[in-house]
This record gives structure tokens, C-alpha cells and sequence, in this order.
């Protein structure tokens, strides 16, 4: 079985994060969005973890940690901003019954 | 090393001491002894930037610790007694609009923890550092913008704040980690060293794209800015005001660390386009400030404007890191005073008229001489007119543009654009001293007094002798000098 190249983890994290870009700017819906952030985190957790893995010496011991430390950090970090912004949106629907950015926009200019 | 010498994180520890007992005092002080949080605050936040104000040694070279991730340099300890003013200025305008409001909770923690992410920030020479740091001011800041609950637009302001900044945080980190791909390292130093000594690849310049939209968005430079206006118009006023000056001016520090340390074999290329985006911002922010009749809302666009005048000093600092650093540092601090005081006026006028648009200034020359006359003063110094310290801070700026050659004519541009300003500014000014007289202000709330007198000693202070701050802020920008 050959090894799966570099490359191909690239790719996928590239369009990973394509689809995540794409979702954020399209959608109406503040919690879609809100997933689009998500893959665009993780699309740059899946670049991380693969450098990490192919930039040691020896890829059957991994030796530079750094990418891997920052992959956990990242997690932990997209777990806090996801407590933070659905914090944000219940408030919204609370105050003004609308889950999607451009209804809430009472100011404009 | 993990740590060579514990006193340099002094401030560091202090702040993260304050806003962890801070947060505490708040749950077990009973309701009606809460008012000395504000006073534990301001005293605390002193300490602070005392104990980074003493680490300051011009001789000394930056001290790299924990594992190189974490710089303690004069660039750094200029920031993080910057911004530990900042925090006290902060507290006192908060003081009695959070009693008006009758706004409850954690809002002196909450306040203090985003301090502490941007005093690490400062410091911060790892990308794993400063995405941590970014991360913890963002995320607070989300919440302090929406910290009105019950207020409609406090919230949407929140949830646009939320939408933008996750995105572009989320962008900066795919840069990041391609970044990491490409050098191999996390570390600024050794990234800037490997990717010196390779060519230019489509892919760096793809991530020194991906990071400067991250932090182009932090420091609400054009084509980034769609967020600034609603969000400065919809958070609580000393919310804004902290929006407007601290996290930009965290965002400007990693900003210029990183574009130093990391992309000297860009420079070029990242001058170019900072240039471009520099001329941008300030065109979006002086002129679709004319038009804006909501004085927060002016004032967020003239911020936006006023992050395009940052951006030249930027710029320079790629060709003479000697006059362009100083210039961003100085401006900085000019920028702090004159924005917090037009705040304080604001929330002052607000209090007594009910009405944050421009008409509540209406009159105000006879009612409140005193107050407008300080406000004349402030906007004199937005626009950038002697004698005030906004003036010598362009003058700064639009010199450091000036020495750098390739880039003179970016200080052609701010001069245009402080011309457009003017107007908006002197419409102010045109009503307070010549519109309808109203009745005069409410007797002045203490912090807020503290503030418009600061902010008008200061501006007058720096316009009339700005050489010992010049001189501190040349000492800090020394360190990327020669590089």
C-alpha cells in the first residue's frame, strides 16, 4: 500500500475550507454560518496535522509536534467560540425573534 | 528555556491576578458593595502598568522565553503600558453609564480579560501564541459588544461582530497553517529565516494574503471594515470606545511584528498591498463619515479612517523601520486621548439630551462652555491641526512616508483625506458654537470628568512638546531597525 501523498490532504483541506468561505457567505441562517466557520477551522486543522506529520524526519515517529499542539488548541479554541456565538444568537432570538444576520439589521449606512 | 527571569511577566501575572479576583469579587461581593470593582480596577490596572513601565531598559535586546514563544522587548512593554491606560481610561467612562443602565454582571473581568489578551498579544512570537491571544480578545470582545442583553441592537451588533471576526479569524488560521507548512516552525524568528533563504512561492504569498485579511479585519482596514460601523453603533458607548482604540491597537502591534519578523523576503510585495489598502481605508472612512447624522457611527468611520493613517506608518516601517514605528506608536497614544475624550463628551451629552446623533451637540457653547470648547479641541486634533497632539502624530506618519522614498505619496493621500475630514469634524464644531442654544449639562459624573480632563491635557500636551514620548517611541521601534 503506497503512502497517501501530501498533496492529497492539501486538497482536501482546501476545499474544505472553500466550502466553509462559500457556507458563511451564503447562507442566512446565523447557526449555518456558523458551521462554515467551523469547516474553516477545521480545513486548516487538517493542513496542521498533515505538515506535521510529512516535516518529521522519520514519519514513523512524529517529531515536530508544533503542528499538532496547535491542532489542540484550535479544537479547544472552536469549542469556546461556538459556546460564545450561540450565546449571541439565543440573545438575538430572544430579543428580536430572527435567527438570520440580514433581518436583524436595523441599522444601516 | 522556559523562563529565564520571572520579573519580566510582572504585568502579565499582575492582570491576570486582578481580572481572576475581579471576576471573583463580583460573584461573592453582595450587589450593593459591587461599586468598588471599578476602583479595584483602575488601582490594579496602575500596578500594572507601573510594573511594566519598570521593566523599560532601553540597553536591553528583546528576551525570548518560554520556549521562544512569548518576546519581552521596549516595542512590547510600550504596548502594555499603553494599554494598561487604556484599561483605566476604559473603567472610568464605564462607571456611570453601567449605573444608568443599571447593567449587571461581569463587565469589569470581562474588560480585563481582553486587556490581558492584548497586553500577550504584544508580546505574543509564536503563531500558536498569538492565535491564542487573538483568540481570547476576540471572544470577549464579542461578548462586551453585546453585553446589553435586553437591547435589540446591542445583540445584533454582537452577532455581526461574532459573524465577521469568526471568519476572519478562521481565514487568518488557514494562513497560519500554511505558513507552518512552508517554514516548518512555528516560531516568527525562525519562519522569517526560512523563508528568507527559499524564493517567493505563490503559496507564502497566499498565506501573507490569508493572515492580513485576519488581521486587516482586527484592525477594520478597508475592504474589511462592512462590521465597524454597526457594531460601534450598536455596543454600549464605553464599549465602543474601548472597540475603537485597544483591539486595533493590538491588532497594529502583531500587525507590524509580524510583517517585520516573518515576510522580509515579501516586503515588497506587502508593502504594495498594505499601501493600496491603506489609500482604501481612509478614503471609506472620511467619506462616508459625512454623511452620518449618529455621532457614534461618525466616529466609528473616522476610526476606520484613522486605522488608514496607521497603515501608512506601516508602510514605512518596511523601508525605515526608524521613522515608521515611532510614528504608529506615537499616533497610537494621540489617537487613545483625543477618541476616549470625544467619547467621554458623548456619553456626557448623551446623558443630559438623551440623543447619541450629532444635534444633542447643538448649542452646546452656551449651556457648557467649558465642555465645548474641550471638544473643539478634541476634533482639532482628529482633523490634525496644530496645536494638538493629532497633528504632530500625522505629522509623524505623513514624515515617516516621506523618508521611505517609494511611498511619499501615501502622506499626499492623508493629507487629502484629513482635508475631507475637516468637514465632518467643523460640522460638529458649527453646532455646538452656532446651532439652536439647549439647556445646560447635568453636574459632570466623576470618571467621566477624569477622562475629558486627561484626554485634554494630553492632546494639548503632545501638540506642544512631543519629544520625550517621541523619544520613548523611537527607543521601542529601535529593535526591527537594520534588519
Amino acid at each position: 500500500m503506497s503512502p497517501v501523498p501530501l498533496q492529497a490532504y492539501l486538497v482536501v483541506a482546501g476545499l474544505l475550507f472553500a466550502m466553509g468561505l462559500f457556507g458563511v457567505m451564503t447562507r442566512r441562517h446565523a447557526v449555518a454560518a456558523l458551521l462554515g466557520i467551523e469547516l474553516m477551522l477545521n480545513a486548516a486543522n487538517i493542513n496542521l496535522v498533515a505538515f506535521s506529520h510529512y516535516l518529521s524526519p522519520n514519519r514513523a515517529i512524529n517529531t515536530v509536534l508544533d503542528g499538532q499542539v496547535f491542532v489542540l488548541m484550535v479544537i479547544a479554541l472552536a469549542a469556546c467560540e461556538v459556546a460564545v456565538g450561540l450565546a449571541i444568537i439565543l440573545r438575538l432570538y430572544r430579543t428580536m425573534g430572527v435567527l438570520n444576520p440580514d433581518e436583524a439589521s436595523s441599522m444601516k449606512w | 528555556m522556559p523562563v529565564t527571569n520571572l520579573q519580566l511577566f510582572l504585568p502579565e501575572l499582575l492582570l491576570t491576578g486582578l481580572a481572576l479576583a475581579v471576576l471573583l469579587l463580583d460573584l461573592w461581593l453582595p450587589r450593593a458593595r459591587r461599586s468598588v470593582l471599578p476602583v479595584l480596577s483602575v488601582i490594579g490596572l496602575l500596578l500594572v502598568g507601573l510594573a511594566a513601565a519598570s521593566l523599560w531598559d532601553p540597553q536591553r535586546g528583546p528576551v525570548y522565553d518560554f520556549w521562544n514563544s512569548y518576546v519581552t522587548d521596549n516595542f512590547a512593554i510600550f504596548l502594555k503600558v499603553f494599554f494598561a491606560a487604556v484599561g483605566g481610561l476604559v473603567v472610568l467612562l464605564s462607571t456611570d453609564f453601567l449605573r444608568d443602565v443599571r447593567a449587571y454582571g461581569e463587565y469589569w473581568s470581562l474588560l480585563l480579560f481582553v486587556l490581558l489578551g492584548m497586553v500577550l498579544l504584544a508580546g505574543a512570537n509564536d503563531l500558536i501564541t498569538i492565535y491564542l491571544a487573538f483568540e481570547l480578545v476576540s471572544l470577549v470582545s464579542y461578548v462586551l459588544a453585546g453585553y446589553r442583553r435586553e437591547d435589540p441592537k446591542s445583540n445584533e451588533a454582537a452577532l455581526k461582530y461574532f459573524l465577521y471576526g469568526a471568519s476572519a479569524s478562521g481565514v487568518m488560521i488557514y494562513g497560519m497553517s500554511l505558513l507552518y507548512g512552508l517554514g516548518g516552525s512555528t516560531n516568527l524568528q525562525v519562519l522569517g529565516e526560512r523563508l528568507a533563504s527559499g524564493e517567493v512561492t505563490p503559496l507564502g504569498a497566499l498565506a501573507l494574503m490569508l493572515v492580513l485579511t485576519g488581521l486587516g479585519y482586527k484592525v477594520a482596514m478597508a475592504p474589511f471594515q462592512a462590521w465597524c460601523p454597526d457594531v460601534y453603533e450598536g455596543a454600549p458607548t464605553p464599549v465602543t470606545a474601548f472597540l475603537s482604540v485597544g483591539p486595533k491597537a493590538a491588532g497594529f502591534a502583531v500587525l507590524i511584528r509580524f510583517a517585520l519578523s516573518v515576510f522580509p523576503s515579501l516586503l515588497p510585495q506587502w508593502q504594495v498591498v498594505v499601501a493600496i489598502l491603506a489609500t482604501l481605508t481612509m478614503f471609506v472612512g472620511n467619506l462616508l463619515a459625512i454623511r452620518q447624522q449618529n455621532l457614534k457611527r461618525l466616529l466609528a468611520y473616522s476610526s476606520i479612517a484613522h486605522a488608514g493613517y496607521l497603515l501608512i506608518g506601516v508602510v514605512a516601517a518596511g523601508s525605515q523601520a526608524g521613522w515608521g514605528l515611532p510614528a504608529v506608536l506615537f499616533y497610537l497614544v494621540a489617537y487613545l486621548l483625543m477618541n476616549l475624550g470625544a467619547f467621554a463628551l458623548l456619553l456626557l451629552v448623551a446623558r443630559t439630551r438623551g440623543t447619541e446623533e450629532i444635534s444633542g451637540f447643538s448649542g452646546l457653547a452656551q449651556g457648557a462652555p467649558f465642555a465645548a470648547a474641550t471638544m473643539l479641541i478634541l476634533l482639532l486634533s482628529l482633523t490634525g491641526i496644530p496645536p494638538t497632539g493629532g497633528f504632530v502624530g500625522k505629522f509623524y506618519l505623513f514624515a515617516a512616508a516621506i523618508e521611505s522614498g517609494t511611498w511619499w505619496w501615501l502622506a499626499l493621500v492623508g493629507i487629502i483625506n484629513s482635508a475631507i475630514s475637516l468637514y465632518y469634524y467643523m460640522n460638529i464644531a458649527r453646532l455646538m458654537y452656532f446651532g439652536q442654544p439647549a439647556p445646560e449639562l447635568v453636574k459632570r459624573p466623576a470618571g467621566l470628568s477624569v477622562v475629558v480632563w486627561v484626554a485634554l491635557i494630553g492632546t494639548l500636551g503632545l501638540g506642544l512638546v512631543p519629544e520625550p514620548l517621541m523619544a520613548l517611541a523611537r527607543q521601542a521601534g529601535m529593535l526591527f531597525v537594520g534588519r
